[in-house]
């Protein structure tokens, strides 16, 4: 009985309790930082992933294409774009670009 | 009367340490005190670290090197070629020969400017446009800027990425000159600008 | 009748005097959650006034006019909405003219007294910047660029 007065286990539990709480607070504090500065690293402006309604270079290469009156360099070119197109260089729509120029001059001719 | 020896004495050591109990009664107040100090480091360091959120979230400007390049690429590819055909003043005539025209200057054709007032300003772009033919054969060249900046792509190719690089883009399109011969020209853009870019 | 000891525990006065179960609220307890409470507004506020901070608006405004100069060509009109500075200037005291000026090819925009933030183009154009008004001479919180050549 005297032993239970006089126990001190609970004040030592008590302060436990607070080490592993500060512990916790401490680590999570520490993700929380991590993660702004993660989140700083987005404060990059790529050009290539917003979105766009237009490819400057890529319609230079098919104004060119189109005009190009030897068909041999004319599918050399056309396999070197599509290839350009499939490695993801170009931030346009490739092929519907293409069927919007031909389309186009199609139109005219008639 | 209590003879046992043993029993007198426990009873004893009790009666003593009932009546300092009694007399200096444990309580909370000291441990509630040293809780509330806690309370406040708990709190100047949740503080703390919610500035240093904030100072390395906003504290970092914004880096747009990337689209700069890109637009620069843009510019210099509507003043080499316009719908599909290269600038005529790119070629010179030389004994009934056509030839690409060495003279010929990026910054004026294009209306473009490199020098900035800025007082640590060393040289903060490089352009580069390079002419081949179908068969990848380099026929000429022409770079504007800072030539030091080129070094800074190949840096940037490799697996270790640093910060504190300049930003390269470089893009390649097909064009014609007046004679319908096809030429594949690769611009290269290096936007340096750490100072305004980078933490 | 002789109440057993274990009985005992069970009728004591608690038993026909029962304590009423309400709980007292502790003025400590209060003070120590709205002071809480207090902390933590602080904290987001904070937060709030960084996020939309003359410094931030200053850098985002300066880079975004310079690029938008790099894209263009002679002859072209821009008009930038710029109600967010407008705002700013409003509590700093600074009149909106001279929130955006162009020296050469820099852009500078300054949204209070004491700060200010600097990026240059490459165009090579001649740039005007200047606030539009409406009919009763009010800024409407709009910016005109007038863009030229060189020399013009």
């Amino acid at each position: 009985m005297l032993n239970k007065i006089f126990n001190k286990r609970g004040q030592a539990s008590e302060s436990m309790t607070w080490i592993a709480a500060t512990l916790i607070i401490i680590v999570l504090l520490g993700i929380s930082i991590y993660a702004a500065s993660l989140l700083s690293k987005l404060k990059i402006i790529d050009y290539e992933t917003e979105e766009r309604t237009q490819d400057i270079i890529m319609e230079e290469s098919l104004f060119s294409y189109f005009s190009i009156k030897d068909s041999d360099v004319q599918s050399k070119i056309f396999k070197s774009l599509e290839k350009m197109n499939q490695e993801e260089k170009f931030y346009e729509d490739f092929n519907s670009k293409f069927q919007q120029i031909k389309f186009n001059l199609e139109k005219n001719e008639k | 009367m209590i003879k046992n020896k043993k029993v007198k004495h426990i009873l004893r050591k009790g009666i003593k340490e009932i009546s300092h109990y009694v007399f200096f009664p444990k309580n909370r107040i000291g441990a509630e005190k040293i809780i509330s100090v806690y309370w406040f480091v708990i709190l100047i360091i949740i503080a703390g670290a919610v500035v240093a959120m904030v100072s390395l979230f906003y504290g970092s400007p914004y880096d747009v090197r990337v689209t700069e390049a890109n637009i620069m690429i843009n510019q210099v590819s509507n003043c080499l070629s316009q719908s599909g055909e290269l600038n005529k003043n790119l070629f010179i005539s030389e004994n009934s020969e056509k030839k690409f025209n060495e003279n010929f200057n990026l910054l004026e054709e294009c209306n473009l400017i490199f020098e900035t007032k800025f007082e640590n300003a060393v040289g903060e772009y490089f352009l580069e446009a390079e002419f081949y033919d179908l068969n990848n054969e380099r026929l000429f060249s022409i770079s504007e800027g800072n030539s030091n900046l080129k070094t800074d792509c190949k840096i940037a190719e490799g697996e270790k990425k640093y910060k504190r690089l300049s930003k390269c883009v470089d893009r390649e399109f097909y064009s014609l000159d007046s004679e319908n011969q096809a030429y594949k020209i690769n611009i290269l853009s290096v936007v340096r600008k750490t100072e305004k870019n980078v933490k | 009748m002789k109440i057993k000891k274990r009985g005992k525990t069970l009728f004591t006065s608690s038993s026909f005097f029962t304590k009423s179960e309400r709980g007292e609220i502790l003025v400590e307890n209060v003070l120590f959650i709205v002071l809480n409470i207090i902390f933590i507004s602080i904290l987001i506020l904070f937060l709030f006034k960084q996020g939309s901070g003359a410094a931030l608006l200053e850098q985002t405004y300066s880079k975004q006019i310079a690029l938008m100069i790099d894209s263009a060509k002679p002859v072209m009109e821009i008009k930038l909405n710029m109600e967010k500075a407008q705002k700013i200037t409003e509590k700093n005291k600074i009149d909106f003219n001279q929130v955006v000026s162009i020296t050469g090819n820099v852009v500078n925009v300054k949204l209070s007294q004491k700060t200010g933030y600097e990026y240059s183009f490459f165009n090579d154009v001649e740039v005007k910047a200047f606030p539009e008004t409406n009919s009763q001479n009010e800024y409407t919180g709009v910016y005109i660029f007038t863009i030229n050549k060189n020399g013009q």
